[in-house]
């Protein structure tokens, strides 16, 4: 855990206050922390990637082309990109594991292999593996001891993150082999959070994890996200992304191709899927047609007790169902087709086959 | 020193039964031997009687191949190395694992002759010999560590072991050379002494490398002529460890798919 104390704070308080101050550290971004490994953390002023270049096989592949972006401290940046965009090497570059050929990348101002760099993050990689003869608390006591944490809390604190990610304690002492992949993801979700990071890169979090895992990822991210965690997350599930993640940029061949404020209302169209109870009412799918023709909707398909409609954009939807109560038409559901991510996505793809 | 990594070093060990039937099998061996030895005669005790100090090389081979190659292989070494611990600290700590493990084995197995030949021979019990094999045991435990650790930072999985047989294979083709070289000069009258100078350098080292080797006979005396073998156990264990080090920072971990 780390210790965070504001300058003006009580700095001359003694090691025995740390403990506390570890358990009650709730702001990422304060103005200068220490951690409970002794070690003084800089300010967080984000992460900064400049303009990087990755290849490999000597050049022959270009897996980041002159990137460049900003991550700011508590944001939550989704990356967004086909397979084989240079997603996976983008965070790997920001882990220190891969050298760029040319730019910089700083994580609040070092370098992202610097030890004081690698003290505040932590990382999820998509295909995770394992000490396989390891249990899952001896995996997770072996990541405490790595990161410099007291031993005093190490039981209490990877027991503690193993809940968290909701791991049945009838299987932490169960070697990792025995292990299915939803469990395995989630012991090294757990992992990414041991010691407290200031900044969590995660690379598919909840690859090949049940329903149930897919939840407790996404509220677990709204969690460390409500606690200040900077969070670069890349995923392909796109309503993960639009849930959690403040900004999305779109990586296509190793360049940022497009970034989106997911906070930023924007009027664009949508497609819904509109039921109706059709036996409980007289009126008919021509009935629905007119009211639709009359708020100048698409109809792209009709049905006895559904349609598919495209609206300009949320100010229409609510008039469409506005009109359609006023009608009396027994409406039992309206659902958004797509998110709006999935709609950015989509466009983004049909511009670039179109160019 | 990172304590981690020690530990899990040789927990991993233990949780491979292969490596612990080998290493039981490198244990009772030679004490099964050395048993039967006294039994037949109790009396005498000389260099020849005790397993030779060589037997650490063979533990520490056990313990060492892969020990970085492995973690590689895995893919976890580049979470290990995700945390704040310097290469310097993972490698140097890998290092000493090993060595320490090893010398421990292998100075148990000194310990165990020690006792069978105090049964047979209380005489025996205060015999330099055993402290002198067992000094040398440790020694040689951490200097071919050292160069272990090496062979298994510049491959992945087990292939140090390949390395290692290339390596002393060379040997084995270099001292073959050597010689036709000294004989086809000698017979055709030649000045052969460069020849002669400069394989013996060479062969001396391929020895310090293979078998590090310092004579505690020699050494406890306090003669000049155990300073060649320490100066040259500790710019191995030095030189290796650096290269170690090097090669790691130098080298790229990444998830990405090939």
């Amino acid at each position: 855990m780390r210790a965070l104390e504001e300058v003006t704070g009580s700095n001359n308080d003694s090691a025995n206050n740390d403990s506390a101050i570890c358990d009650s550290a709730a702001s990422h971004t304060a103005a200068i922390a220490v951690d409970c490994a002794g070690g003084l953390l800089k300010p967080s002023s984000g992460i900064v990637v400049s303009g990087i270049t990755k290849t490999y096989k000597g050049g022959k592949v270009k897996a980041l082309n002159n990137l460049s972006l900003e991550v700011k401290p508590g944001e939550a940046l989704g990356l967004v990109g086909p397979n084989g965009a240079g997603k996976t090497t983008l965070l790997s570059c920001l882990m220190g594991f891969l050298n760029v050929d040319s730019g910089s990348i700083l994580v609040d101002g070092e370098a992202p292999d610097a030890l004081v760099t690698r003290r505040v993050l932590g990382y999820l990689p998509e295909r995770l593996t394992f000490d396989r003869w390891m249990t899952g608390r001896d995996y997770m006591q072996y990541h405490h001891e790595l990161a410099g944490m007291p031993e005093a809390t190490r039981k209490l604190d990877c027991e503690a993150l193993l809940e968290k990610v909701e791991l049945h304690p009838s299987t932490w002492s169960v070697a990792v082999k025995k292990y299915s992949r939803g469990m395995l993801q989630r012991l090294g979700f757990a992992q990414a959070l041991v010691g407290n990071p200031r900044y969590l890169l995660l690379d598919e979090p909840a690859s090949g994890m049940d329903p149930h895992g897919v939840m407790i990822v996404r509220q677990l991210l709204k969690t460390l996200k409500e606690d200040g965690l900077t969070i670069l997350l890349n995923s392909h599930q796109l309503d993960q992304i639009e849930k959690v993640c403040d900004r999305v940029i779109f990586i296509k061949s190793g360049t940022v191709s497009r970034v989106e404020d997911l906070n930023e209302k924007v009027e664009q169209e949508e497609h819904l899927l509109i039921r109706w109870l059709a036996s409980a009412t007289a009126l008919s799918k021509d009935d629905f047609g007119r009211v639709a023709q009359k708020e100048c909707l698409t109809i792209t398909e009709i049905n006895s007790d559904f349609a598919r409609v495209s609206t300009a954009g949320s100010a229409a939807t609510v008039n469409l169902i506005k009109a359609l109560v006023t009608a009396n038409f027994p409406i039992s559901e309206v659902r958004p087709e797509d998110t709006r991510l999935e709609r950015l996505f989509i466009n983004s793809s049909q511009e670039e086959r179109s160019a | 020193m990172n304590r981690a990594v020690c530990i899990t070093t040789w927990r991993e060990f233990k949780a491979n039964k292969v490596r612990v039937i080998l290493l039981t099998l490198l244990f009772l061996g030679p004490i099964v031997m050395f048993t039967l030895q006294r039994c037949s005669s109790p009396e005498a005790l000389n260099a020849d009687m005790l397993s030779h100090p060589m037997m650490a090389s063979f533990f520490t081979l056990l313990w060492a191949s892969g020990v970085i190659g492995r973690e590689v292989q895995n893919g976890t070494i580049a979470l290990v190395l995700a945390r704040p611990i310097t290469i310097a600290n993972y490698v140097v700590s890998k290092w000493f694992a090993v060595g320490f493990a090893a010398s421990l084995c292998s100075v148990e197995a000194v310990f165990c002759e020690h006792i069978i030949s105090a049964v047979n021979c209380p005489a025996l019990l205060w015999a330099p010999e055993f402290l002198g094999n067992g000094l040398e045991r440790i020694i040689l435990c951490f200097g071919t560590a050292a160069f272990l650790v090496f062979l298994s930072s510049l491959v992945s999985g087990l292939k140090d072991l390949a390395l290692l047989a290339g390596f002393g294979f060379m040997f084995v083709l270099y001292s073959a050379f050597a010689h036709t070289v000294y004989q086809l000069t000698s017979f055709l009258h030649f000045d052969n002494n460069f020849a002669l100078y400069f394989g013996r350098i060479v062969e001396n080292l391929f020895t310090a490398i293979l078998f590090p080797y310092v004579p505690m006979s020699v050494f406890l005396t306090g003669s000049y002529f155990a300073y060649g073998p320490v100066i040259a156990l500790f710019t191995l264990i030095t030189f290796c460890l650096s290269s170690a080090i090097w090669v790691l920072t130098h080298r790229e971990f990444s998830y990405a798919a090939d």
